[in-house]
This record gives structure tokens, C-alpha cells and sequence, in this order.
């Protein structure tokens, strides 16, 4: 049971970095990107062709080769920034709302295909398997142990992109990320590159998707297409809706509401009926209930996103007059 | 003071089609730095389309346009914007889910404060420009009696209230030249009174404004000179006293036969 339960933690570690990429894309920039299954996946398969070595014939795929964890991390996120660096440099030029959310859904449609049908990428529709544990040929801990040691990397990690994404989201760049979000001619108009900060944005989610790829893959040690259907992509927009839509604490409290406890607490309702995708179909109504619930009473999500407050009482007598138009060029 | 001083944007033959229909054809005025110049005309004589081409926000098809010695046509809103000249919009274009100090601060010059690892190097200087932009950010939000309300939504303000915010944040990025899209449209009058106070100020402080409005007595009262645009051309320019009893203006207010009558 604690080894499940550790498993059920690391998987919540794990979709929390991710969700908190997507976060960025979605609640800070506002922009429905529905690539970003897409990202997780070329995370998963780039961190795996760069540590399983060689796996004997008839499995292809490209690279083959045997590094370090941290190293295959490392390409696995940049390989990822390259391949979001080209979608977004299409989708976000001049496509907002549901244009930009149409060209990255056929984007990771097209990606899935190719990835599926081209065998000597990454093996196709059979995927890969034998991704070594991180750390473990040093570190020899046992089968029993590992996990607990895993849990807590990856809960590490996660503390690291929290505590990174918490001073990015109260800074200058956030806000501004929002106010493109908002407004964009106003941003604009305010001297604001919204393409440039939507595209930095955009590589930054994708790049979080890439890292939580790379660890995804070393939880599993096997993946193939079946295991990124795009629609999954909701579940991660539900779980930062459901938690609160530009909040990092919010983002990673739904993900722990929604991908971990209710998808896992749908195991153990009581059989009642044969059809076996039943625990699965009850949890996606749960999920739709609680959307609806949250929509009712708490539109902002469960942590809204955070403002500033100006509490400072302010000096009286600077009032405008006394402003000079001073030239900013 | 129009002859003398230096001119700072320059418009000539500035034209632009929108399909078949030619929207403004052939635009060619002077602003000069620390004036403040009204652009009036009747409804559909393209004076928001030229507010448009003048800051980015729609592309010239013929003509130029010099802003500060330079040649700024075609380029995109924010580089406009970053040279000096920054426009207002006709209907306020608050950021509705910030509050209205982040309104505030984000209309503040960025002087490279948003990129990626700014709040990771020097964050203490960070924050004191931060404090710095929030203190000149109450004293104008004081002005314009929107200081109760800056922790308040952009979004949940009156009507009113954004068109004052709209201004408010214009007065923070003290820009080298400002264009006010009709600024007083929905202000109570003593608010707007407080506007034009405010654009003068501007002025008198070397700032340079250029105002698009209906309300003929706010442009006599706060404008140097007047442009005036009919069905997409300029018709006529000069002080607003000239402007009275010019016959292509009165043509163009009132119509060919009022004025003839």
C-alpha cells in the first residue's frame, strides 16, 4: 500500500511540473494550446532514446544513446523548446483563441501520426521500454527503496519550478504576460512585444513539459503512442481550472484533486457492473461534475490567481501638475 | 508657438483604403513639440483611422510619417510605442482582471524589467524602481479620484472611471507625445475639466498631445491649433478662432447649404 501510494505521489509530482507548464501558456499568457500533450510525449521519447542504449532488433528508433539521467533531461527539454519554438512560431503570430487552439491540435494530431507511423524515430506504435532508473546504478538502492528515493526527487524538482514560477508569476514579466492576456492592443499599445512575450511564454510551458517528460519517462520506464491521447490535455486544463487558472499553488492542488485523488479513488468503488471501463468512465464524470460545481460557486478556481495589494498610504501634494513629459524613446 | 518650435511628428500624404473604400487620402500635417492639437471633424472623416496609422495599429498604404527625426511608418504598435508615442484607445481598453495599480504599473515604461531572470538578479533594485512606479502611480491615480479603487478590478470600474484609468495610464508612461482617442467621452464634467487641467499640464511640462474629440468646447479651451479631416482628407488647419468662421469647416460641419444660407 505505501509503495502505491508513493507511485500515486510521484505521478502527482510529475503532472504538477507539467500542469504548471501549461499553467504559464494558459493562465498567464491566456493562450488554449492544445500541443501541449505533444511536448509531455517528445519529453517522454527524447529522455528515453537518450538513456535505454541499444535495444535488440526489431526495435529502431534514433540516437541509441546511454547518458546520465540529468543529461538525458537536459536534451529531452531541449529538443522540446526546438519543436514549441516552431509550432509557436507559426501559431502564435497572428492566431488568437479558438484559430491558435484549432493549429496546435492538428499540430500534435499530425505529430502523433508521424510518430506512430515512422518506426525509425521511435519505434512507432510499439514504443520503447527499458528506461534505466536515475541514479540507481550508483546510488543501488533496492526495488523497495528506490521509489521513496524517486518520490522525493522528483518532489524536489517540483519544489524548485514552484518556488521559480511563484517569483515569476508576482513579477514584472507575469503581469505583463497577463495584460496580454487581457488586452493585447493595450499592451501593445503600452509598448509591449506581444508576440515576444507570448513566444517566451510559450517556450517556457513547453519547456516544463519536457522536464516533466523526462521524469515521466523514468517513472514508467516504457511508452508508446496509446499512452498520449491528446484529449488528455484536458485533464490537465480542468485540473488549473479546477485549482485556479495563474495561481502555481492552485495549478498543483488541482492536479493532486484531479489527476491523482479522483482518478485513483475510482479504483476502489465497489464492482457494479462488469463493463471494466466503468471505474475509468466514472471518474470523467466526476471531473465534468466538478467543473460544473467550480463554474457555479467559484469561477476563479479554488486558490484564484494572486494581486498585488497597495496598502501603502500614499504622499499627499505629487499630484500630477507636477509631472514632466519626459521623453521615453 | 506652432511656427517656432521644433516639429516632432510629421505627416505627408499619408493614405489608406480599406477594400474599395479610401478612408484617408492624402493626410499631410505638422505637430509641433510641446503642442497640443485637436483633430476634429464629423463622424467617418478618419480620424480614428488616423490615429491607427500614426501608432502601428493599421499599416499606411502611400505616405510618411517622421516622428522624433525618424521615419516610423509600417512599424508595429510597440515600437511606436517605445519611441514616444502612445495612444489612447476610443472605447477604454482597461487589462479588466488586474487591478487598477497593475493597470497602472504595466503602463509604466518596462526599461527591461520583464525579462525571464530580472527577479532573479538584482531583485532589491527590482523592487525599488517597483515602488518608485507605485508612488507616482497614486499621486495621478489621486488626480483623477481613483485612488480608493486601486486594488479594485480594472474591470469591475464604471463606465467613467475607465475612461479616466485609461487616461490615468498615459500620464504614466509619459510619453514623448500622446494621442488621446476622445478622452472625456462619458466623464462627468468635472472630471473632464480635470482631464483637460491634466493635458495641459502635460504641455506646459514639454509633452506633446494630439486629441481626437467632438467636444468642440474642450478642444477650444485646451488645443493650441485644430486639424480638421472631412470624409478622409485634411480640410483645414490653425488656431480654433481661425477655424470659426473658415468656409470648407463650416461646410463640412454643418453642410453645403446651412453654411450658404
Amino acid at each position: 500500500m505505501i509503495q502505491y501510494l508513493a507511485s500515486i505521489a510521484t505521478q502527482g509530482c510529475i503532472f504538477s511540473i507539467v500542469a504548471l507548464g501549461l499553467n504559464v501558456i494558459w493562465g498567464w499568457a491566456g493562450d488554449l494550446d492544445l500541443a501541449f500533450y505533444g511536448y509531455l510525449a517528445t519529453g517522454v521519447y527524447m529522455a528515453m532514446v537518450t538513456s535505454i542504449g541499444r535495444l535488440p532488433p526489431p526495435t529502431e528508433y534514433i540516437l541509441g544513446w546511454h547518458l546520465p539521467f540529468p543529461a538525458a533531461a537536459l536534451i529531452a527539454i531541449g529538443s522540446v523548446i526546438l519543436l514549441a519554438s516552431c509550432v509557436g512560431a507559426v501559431a502564435l503570430r497572428r492566431l488568437r483563441a479558438v484559430y491558435f487552439a484549432i493549429t496546435t491540435l492538428s499540430a500534435v494530431l499530425m505529430l502523433q501520426t508521424f510518430v506512430s507511423d515512422y518506426t525509425p524515430l521511435f519505434n512507432g506504435y510499439n514504443g520503447l521500454y527499458g528506461m534505466p532508473q536515475p541514479f540507481n546504478d550508483t546510488l543501488r538502492l533496492s526495488p523497495e527503496v528506490y521509489p521513496f528515493f524517486f518520490l522525493a526527487f522528483c518532489a524536489g524538482i517540483l519544489g524548485g519550478v514552484f518556488v521559480v514560477l511563484e517569483r515569476l508569476s508576482a513579477s514584472p514579466f507575469g503581469r505583463a504576460l497577463r495584460a496580454v492576456r487581457e488586452d493585447e492592443q493595450a499592451a501593445a499599445a503600452f509598448g509591449r512585444n506581444v508576440y515576444g512575450l507570448k513566444f517566451t511564454a510559450y517556450a517556457l510551458g513547453a519547456a516544463l513539459a519536457g522536464l516533466g517528460g523526462a521524469l515521466l519517462a523514468a517513472s514508467q520506464g516504457a511508452f508508446n503512442p496509446a499512452g498520449w491521447p491528446p484529449d488528455e490535455t484536458l485533464d490537465l486544463y480542468v485540473a488549473i481550472f479546477v485549482g485556479g487558472m495563474g495561481n502555481p499553488r492552485g495549478v498543483i492542488l488541482g492536479v493532486f484533486l484531479v489527476i491523482v485523488l479522483l482518478q485513483e479513488a475510482v479504483r476502489f468503488l465497489p464492482i457494479v457492473t462488469a463493463n471494466p471501463s466503468f471505474p475509468a468512465a466514472t471518474g470523467e464524470i466526476l471531473i465534468g461534475l466538478m467543473v460544473l460545481v467550480v463554474i457555479r460557486y467559484r469561477i476563479n478556481g479554488l486558490l484564484p490567481d494572486l494581486h498585488s495589494t497597495d496598502t501603502v498610504p500614499p504622499r499627499r501634494g505629487a499630484g500630477l501638475r507636477v509631472e514632466r513629459g519626459e521623453a521615453v524613446g | 508657438m506652432a511656427e517656432r518650435a521644433r516639429v516632432l511628428l510629421e505627416v505627408r500624404g499619408l493614405s489608406k483604403s480599406f477594400g474599395g473604400a479610401q478612408v484617408v487620402r492624402d493626410c499631410t500635417f505638422d505637430v509641433a513639440e510641446g503642442e497640443v492639437v485637436g483633430l476634429i471633424g464629423p463622424n467617418g472623416a478618419g480620424k480614428s483611422t488616423i490615429v491607427d496609422l500614426l501608432t502601428g495599429f493599421a499599416r499606411p498604404d502611400a505616405g510618411v510619417v517622421r516622428f522624433a527625426g525618424g521615419e516610423i511608418q509600417g512599424w508595429p504598435p510597440h515600437r511606436i510605442s517605445r519611441r514616444g508615442l502612445v495612444r489612447t484607445f476610443q472605447l477604454p481598453k482597461e487589462w479588466p482582471d488586474l487591478t487598477v495599480m497593475e493597470n497602472m504599473l504595466i503602463a509604466a515604461p518596462d526599461e527591461g524589467r520583464e525579462t525571464l531572470w530580472r527577479p532573479f538578479v538584482a531583485a532589491r533594485q527590482l523592487r525599488r524602481a517597483e515602488d518608485a512606479d507605485r508612488e507616482r502611480a497614486r499621486a495621478i491615480l489621486e488626480e483623477f479620484d481613483l485612488l480608493t479603487a486601486r486594488n479594485a478590478r480594472a474591470g469591475a470600474l464604471s463606465g467613467g472611471q475607465k475612461r479616466l484609468l485609461e487616461f490615468a495610464r498615459i500620464a504614466m508612461a509619459r510619453p514623448r507625445m500622446m494621442v488621446l482617442d476622445e478622452p472625456t467621452g462619458g466623464v462627468n464634467p468635472i472630471l473632464g475639466d480635470r482631464i483637460g487641467d491634466a493635458i495641459v499640464g502635460v504641455a506646459a511640462g514639454g509633452g506633446t498631445v494630439m486629441i481626437v474629440e467632438h467636444d468642440l468646447a474642450f478642444i477650444e479651451r485646451v488645443c493650441h491649433s485644430v486639424i480638421v479631416m472631412a470624409s478622409g482628407t485634411v480640410i483645414a488647419t490653425g488656431p480654433f478662432s481661425a477655424l470659426r468662421s473658415h468656409r470648407a469647416v463650416l461646410d463640412a460641419y454643418i453642410g453645403g447649404a446651412a453654411a450658404s444660407a
